[in-house]
């Protein structure tokens, strides 16, 4: 079944992948996707029925580690890195509308 | 205390001449660096040089040394890690404007061991953005260049890594390798790299690309230099569960126990129209050299080969959309400004921090998991892996490694791929499959292009048999002279 790279479906996919591309980001990334299909299309007739997928690269199984606390990343540490952060938490946009009456907003640092 | 000059010994050496204090610790890593300094203006092969640290640590070195203390197995020995490798020292970017100035607030199981060991990091490397890319042309830093000929490119991703191995002696380069930024870089700058076996290394402290793919391992002049580090880098590592409980080999006394007796398999399908005809014929006289030491040889099949790549560029783009959703613009790193909503914040930090390369990857993986494709590509990808990995499993039960170029193309000018992915994508093809089989691989040079240029042979062995392909190299590099080839642009030291 031949996929029709639409304008819609790379933005579909730029909205999943919260990715904002510019207009010519977006021409170029349908290019791209059409040739990735042609280039990948010799899988498709390989016969893999009845194959595992190889869903990890080493046979082994499952490595369980004691349960049990052990000293962490203190916060300001973990913190650390983040472009906008205050009291050891990070800072981000308003997500529920501010409702009457409450303190003046957080703004970023 | 004699003024020997040790740049042109090796890592080993280095060491040996430390602890036996024909020269001191300080001068070591103070020549390093100087060279370092000397070269990186034209090369841009370090991103990264941490002076003063590092000679603070030497003078420790020293003091331990000069009171009778051990300092450690690799006391002195110079490395860098690449800037997708987590360090106490500067900063960990992978290359991105999206993780400018990151600085990482843990090292990476293998440069805690090192350092530990007593190896002395003095800088970070240069490397394709997030490791994607065969040229590192994609560094938000600007390109490395090829030190046998700056108009060309160094291979990548870990092409800083392998620019530094050719242009200064006496140490080792941490890289990664996902699809063969450690090997196809190495075999483009004249040294020997080795990607380990899927779990022999720690990636705990790598910044993911696939966690299906990924490895580190060392890139050096020599492959005894690169059984060196690795000794010291390999092994369980309860930070990474997918680190394999299994015994490490003293790789050095490994090596030296010659090749007579084994047996290396030439998968026809690794020898496709595509290879330039005098990598062809470099490859087939390392071939000869390996029958003159002993070694059987045989025609082996890897049916599945012509697959690889395309199973590569699928797999390693759903891991990596995967794995770089991290990046949010929240957590660290780049936050574009002024945002209007969460999604805002998400897709503008996202879409001005990462470069074309990466948003091209993420955008195809993010494709093939999505709702309605997954079980044509994906899935599809995961089934031809395990075919893959049958091929190999089959030639390992007829020889004990195979032998293949590294690419089938030696270096080429800047500017001349980056403009077609695809173009770009087309140099992994030798590489991708050790990855996607989880065997060890390894790239050392086995001569020139009639251009000037070098030209890299590749070992595959069993998976956990790292020692028996740095045995490989080792032999062959102790009967020829290829890898003692030394670039122009590292002058007189």
């Amino acid at each position: 079944m031949p996929i029709e790279i639409t304008e819609k479906l790379v933005q579909h996919i730029a909205t999943l992948a919260r990715l904002s591309l510019s207009p010519e980001e977006k021409a170029e990334v349908q290019g791209h996707f059409e040739k990735i299909l042609r280039y990948v299309e010799s899988l498709d007739p390989v016969d893999t029925k009845g194959i595992d997928p190889s869903i990890f690269p080493l046979e082994v199984c499952n490595i369980f580690a004691k349960d049990e606390s052990r000293p962490s990343l203190p916060v300001g540490e973990a913190v650390a890195n983040a472009p906008a952060r205050r009291e050891g938490f990070f800072l981000v946009p308003r997500i529920i509308a501010a409702a009457p009456g409450t303190p003046a907003d957080l703004e970023e640092d | 205390m004699p003024a020997a000059n040790p740049l042109p010994l090796d890592a080993l050496q280095i060491r040996d001449g430390i602890r036996g204090r024909r020269f001191r610790c300080e001068e070591v890593i103070a020549a390093v660096i100087d060279q370092i300094d000397r070269i990186n203006p034209a090369l841009h092969a370090l991103i990264e040089v941490f002076r003063e640290p590092a000679l603070e640590r030497a003078r420790e070195v020293d003091r331990q040394i000069a009171a009778g203390r051990d300092p450690g197995p690799l006391a002195g020995v110079p490395f860098t890690a690449k800037g997708n490798i987590c360090t106490r020292e500067g900063t960990s970017s992978a290359a991105s404007k999206i993780l400018k100035g990151y600085r990482a607030p843990y090292p990476a199981t293998v440069v805690d061991r090192l350092q530990r060991a007593g190896a002395i990091l003095v800088g970070k490397t240069n490397m394709d953005e997030f490791g994607m890319g065969s040229s590192t042309e994609n560094s938000a830093l600007g390109p490395t260049r090829n030190p046998w000929r700056t108009t060309h490119v160094p291979g990548g991703s870990s092409g800083g890594a392998a620019a530094a191995a050719a242009a200064v002696g006496g140490m080792f380069h941490l890289g990664s390798d996902t699809g063969g930024s450690i090997r196809q870089p190495s075999a483009y700058c004249g040294v020997t790299g080795i990607k380990p076996t899927y779990g022999r290394v720690s990636r705990y402290g790598l910044l993911a690309f696939a966690s299906s793919l990924d490895q580190i391992g060392p890139i050096a002049q020599s492959a005894r230099e690169c059984a060196l580090a690795l000794q010291h880098m390999a092994g369980r590592d309860p930070m990474d569960s997918t680190s394999m409980d299994l015994p490490v080999p003293d790789y050095l006394a490994e090596i030296g126990k010659g090749v007579e007796g084994l047996s290396l398999g030439i998968p026809k399908e690794y020898f496709p129209p595509a290879i330039e005809p005098e990598i062809r014929d470099r490859v087939f006289a390392a071939i000869d050299a390996f029958k003159r030491l002993g070694v059987k040889v045989k025609e082996v099949s890897l049916p599945h080969t012509p697959l690889a790549n395309p199973t590569y560029v699928l797999i390693s783009a759903a891991e990596a959309s995967s794995n770089l959703a991290r990046y949010d613009g929240i957590h660290y790193g780049y936050r574009a400004p002024k945002a209007s909503s969460l999604f805002d914040l998400y897709s503008r930090s996202r879409g001005e921090g990462f470069g074309p390369e990466v948003k091209r990857r993420i955008m195809v993986g993010t494709f093939v998991l999505s709702s309605g494709y997954y079980d044509a590509f994906y899935l599809k990808a995961m089934k031809v892996r395990r075919l893959i990995r049958r091929d190999f499993e089959e030639a390992f039960r007829q020889v004990d490694a195979v032998i293949c170029p590294t690419s089938p193309v030696p270096a080429f000018p800047i500017g001349a791929r980056i403009d077609d992915p695809m173009k770009l994508y087309a140099v992994d093809i030798l590489t991708v499959s050790a990855n996607l089989a989880s065997v060890p691989g390894i790239s050392f040079p086995c001569g020139f292009t009639s251009d000037g240029l070098p030209v890299g042979a590749q070992i595959y062995g069993r998976p956990f048999e790292d020692d028996r392909v740095l045995r490989f190299a080792h032999s062959y590099q102790s009967v020829t002279d290829h890898h003692r080839n030394r670039p122009p642009v590292r002058g007189e030291v």
